[in-house]
């Protein structure tokens, strides 16, 4: 069971991932990695990550996109025009793509024997309670200096965008 | 995966089965007449004069980029909001720390007029 | 539950202060709006930060010697204080320093002074306190973070600029996608040994041996993307452009303090933590010190923008300082501080001479802006000289000492190959940095507008001049106290 859904929702994140490559207009590749960002959330859902996953859906799958589409919109960017590409890519980027594949396929074929393989539901640290308890004990330092790192962002975002106000 | 989720996962595959089923009942009873008519705004519209999409200020990209950083500071508050009773004045600190930070990027972004419209 | 003892309030001091200071510039600029020449308060306010930092640095460094100990590691091991963490934070503290001191005749005359500035330094700061103490992975990220995403917006500062903002987006980007190969690495290692803690990732690495998969992708991910942050070839695209976009002292400060602090880290992280398996990073890092001093010493040769070169001669020195880790010896080691030293003092003083170039209505970036400065200028033009002779390793100044130990160490660990390479691009730069003096001395004016200087460029200026000629001639106490603070010994 599973291992039929984790089937499912890599399907789905990869067809996504394509078709956010493929799609010419920006809109839809905004739509489609929704698509990826949700699917991913499954995904950490069925490894024992739940709240990486409520977060994924949360902060990726909805403020991250919805900032991806204010941006197509603050640009007014139309479909991507066709061409551009040199006569290498076009001839030699299929046969690279095939090549990567088999290299890859190969690598983890040959050390894959090696690993021991996932089991769904080994993990139970990954409740809010223990992510709770882990980032307020171990990992005090590094939670504090998260906030320094937000309050930097938001200094980023007025500074870089303050530009065009006054 | 954690069983508790079942119900969402069915409610999810429910909720994107509505529309679509919606829309081929809706195919399989309406007759299919097209016509240019159909197509144009009449009483309850104007003539569009340019594209649906126009160009937004860069304002609303500001306050959407601060919505997500506000949103990231949340999700880091939650944690320590199940946790609470377990962590005690210790855990009230170490929040009040991180509060701390972001609320003078808030008083600062205030006072700078940043969310200033007129 | 482990709580927060004063042990560990004393390990996070100066990043505390840091970051204490950086809120209140905001805060004091928001608030101070209507005081009178407040924005020079702004900046007295960030060198008192900067002074009470370097106190607290102090402070924990006679804590460590009252108590005997080489280091120590409080903050639930996320922070270890020792000689590479004491030495990479009073290098980065000075060049904070000359920073606030160039920026304030700069920010007025490009009319962009704010309170941001001083806090996004002192934020960067703080990153680069958390890059070169941290002995855990995450922290060691997020100092990482916090250094790269104050810098991309201290880079894009200048608003009206549009080369600025074109070049903190093309940092930006390409910066993030090299954090992404460090977290990708670090994440393996996690993988690995199942701890974030460094000690506990070089235990199980050794174990594991160099030819374990995970171990070379580890490696290879996290060098690639440590060698983006110090722009070594092939990882350095970023960096003319970046160097050329951002402010002038900014520029200076990214060359200097964001390579002294990236150096720290790499220090800790390959020889330190992955010295079992030395032999999968060396070959890395010698093709990249090569190509560094190739690509730097040769694409320079062409550069008209003064700023772009300044970014090449950087680039090559990040290549020397490489050298110095290959050799991997006491020696070879005491290379890295003492060329870290003469490194951040000459640039930081080359780039206070740019920042004076720039004046109201001129741009003063571009290699033709310097002619006639022995006229105009002759001290200005004069400690420019010691200090371009220092960066092309010319005795009798620090660029020498530096080199020399750099070159000790290739020869005694027999990388005589590599002594040659470096050898050679010593007097390939010889030639550019010979066009800036051809520029000042030979070519008449074109202006007289004067210089940009103010009471903290001079300041910065002679003080970085006179030091490099110092060191150069009087080495032992400088280097003394540089060895005793990194603790390599005599």
């Amino acid at each position: 069971m599973d291992t039929i859904l984790f089937f499912i929702f890599a399907i789905i994140a990869v067809v996504c991932g394509l078709n956010l490559v493929l799609q010419k207009h920006p809109i839809s590749s905004a739509l489609s990695l929704i698509g990826v960002m949700g699917s991913l959330a499954v995904l950490y859902l069925m490894l024992g990550a739940e709240f990486l996953a409520a977060a994924q859906v949360i902060v990726y799958a909805g403020a991250i996109m919805v900032l991806f589409v204010f941006v197509i919109m603050l640009l007014n960017a139309g479909s991507e025009k066709p061409g551009g590409k040199s006569w290498f890519a076009q001839i030699a980027g299929i046969p690279l793509l095939l090549a990567f594949i088999a290299v890859m396929g190969f690598v983890i074929e040959t050390f894959l024997p090696a690993l021991r393989s996932v089991r769904f539901g080994s993990f139970a640290g990954g409740t809010a309670r223990e992510i709770g308890r882990v980032l307020f004990t171990e990992y005090l330092l590094p939670f504090e200096v998260t906030s320094v790192l937000i309050l930097i962002a938001i200094l980023g975002a007025v500074v870089l965008a303050r530009k065009e106000i006054d | 995966m954690p069983s508790g989720y079942l119900p969402i996962f069915v409610f999810a595959i429910l909720a994107a089965l509505f529309p679509v089923a919606a829309l081929l009942l809706a195919r399989l009873v309406r007759p299919s007449a097209p016509n240019a008519a159909k197509l144009s705004a009449y009483e309850c519209g104007i003539e569009p004069t340019s594209q649906s999409r126009g160009r937004y200020s860069v304002r609303f990209f500001l306050v959407a980029m601060l919505f997500v950083i506000f949103d990231v500071e949340t999700v880091f508050l939650f944690p320590w909001a199940v946790r609470y009773r377990q962590l005690g004045w210790f855990g009230i600190a170490e929040a009040g720390v991180f509060l701390a930070f972001l609320v003078v990027g808030y008083v600062w972004v205030i006072r700078k007029r940043v969310l200033d419209w007129s | 539950m482990p709580v927060f003892t004063g042990s560990d309030m004393l390990t996070l001091l100066p990043a505390i202060v840091m970051c204490l200071f950086a809120c209140g510039t905001l805060v004091l600029d928001v608030m101070g709006r209507r005081i009178p020449r407040g924005r020079r308060w702004l900046m007295l306010f960030g060198l008192c930060g900067l002074a009470i930092t370097g106190v607290s640095l102090w402070r924990q460094w006679s804590a460590l010697a009252a108590g005997g100990l080489s280091q120590y590691t409080g903050a639930q091991g996320a922070v270890t204080l020792d000689g590479l963490g004491f030495f990479s934070n009073a290098l980065v503290l000075g060049a904070t320093v000359l920073l606030f001191l160039t920026s304030y005749r700069f920010l007025e005359i490009t009319r962009e002074h704010s309170g941001e500035y001083y806090s996004l330094a002192l934020f960067a700061q703080a990153g680069m306190y958390f890059m070169a103490t941290a002995s855990e992975l995450i922290t060691l990220f997020l100092g990482l973070e916090l250094t790269s995403i104050s810098f991309y917006i201290l880079v894009g500062f200048t608003r009206v600029d549009r080369r600025s903002n074109e070049a903190a987006l093309k940092y930006l980007l390409l910066g993030a996608v090299s954090s992404g190969f460090i977290l990708y690495g670090f994440s393996l290692l996690y993988g690995i040994a199942g701890s974030t803690e460094l000690a506990d990732i070089s235990s199980a690495v050794s174990g594991r041996g160099a030819s374990d998969p995970f171990v070379v992708v580890a490696v290879v991910t996290i060098v690639a993307g440590l060698l983006f942050k110090i722009s070594a070839v092939p990882f350095h695209m970023w960096a003319p452009d970046a160097y050329d976009g951002a402010p002038t002292p900014v520029t200076g400060h990214l060359s200097v303090a964001s390579k002294v602090a990236s150096f720290a880290v790499i220090l800790r992280l390959l020889p330190m933590t992955l010295g079992s398996v030395r032999s999968l990073w060396e070959p890395l890092l010698i093709v990249a010190a090569v190509a560094s001093m190739t690509v730097g010493s040769i694409a320079a040769l062409t550069q008209h923008r003064l700023k772009r070169l300044f970014a090449y001669s950087s680039i090559a020195h990040a290549g020397y300082i490489l050298l110095g880790i290959i050799a991997g010896t006491q020696m070879g080691l005491r290379g890295v501080y003492v060329y870290l030293i003469v490194y951040a003092l000459m640039n930081l003083g080359a780039f206070t001479v740019l920042t004076a170039l720039h004046r109201h209505g001129i741009a003063g970036e571009d290699l033709h802006d310097l002619r006639g400065l022995s006229t105009t200028r002759p001290v200005h033009a004069a400690l420019f000289v010691v200090l371009l002779l220092s960066l092309a390793g010319m005795p009798p100044t620090a660029g020498f000492l530096a080199k020399y130990y750099i070159f000790t160490a290739l020869i005694e660990t027999r990388h005589y190959a590599l002594a040659v390479i470096a050898a050679a691009y010593v007097v390939v730069s010889l030639y550019f940095y010979f066009r800036l003096v051809r520029e000042m001395y030979m070519r008449p004016a074109e202006t007289r507008e004067p210089l940009a200087a103010s009471l903290g460029i001079r300041l910065s200026l002679y003080a970085t001049a006179a030091l490099t000629l110092f060191i150069g001639v009087f080495p032992e106490p400088v280097l003394r106290l540089g060895f005793r603070i990194s603790g390599v010994g005599q």
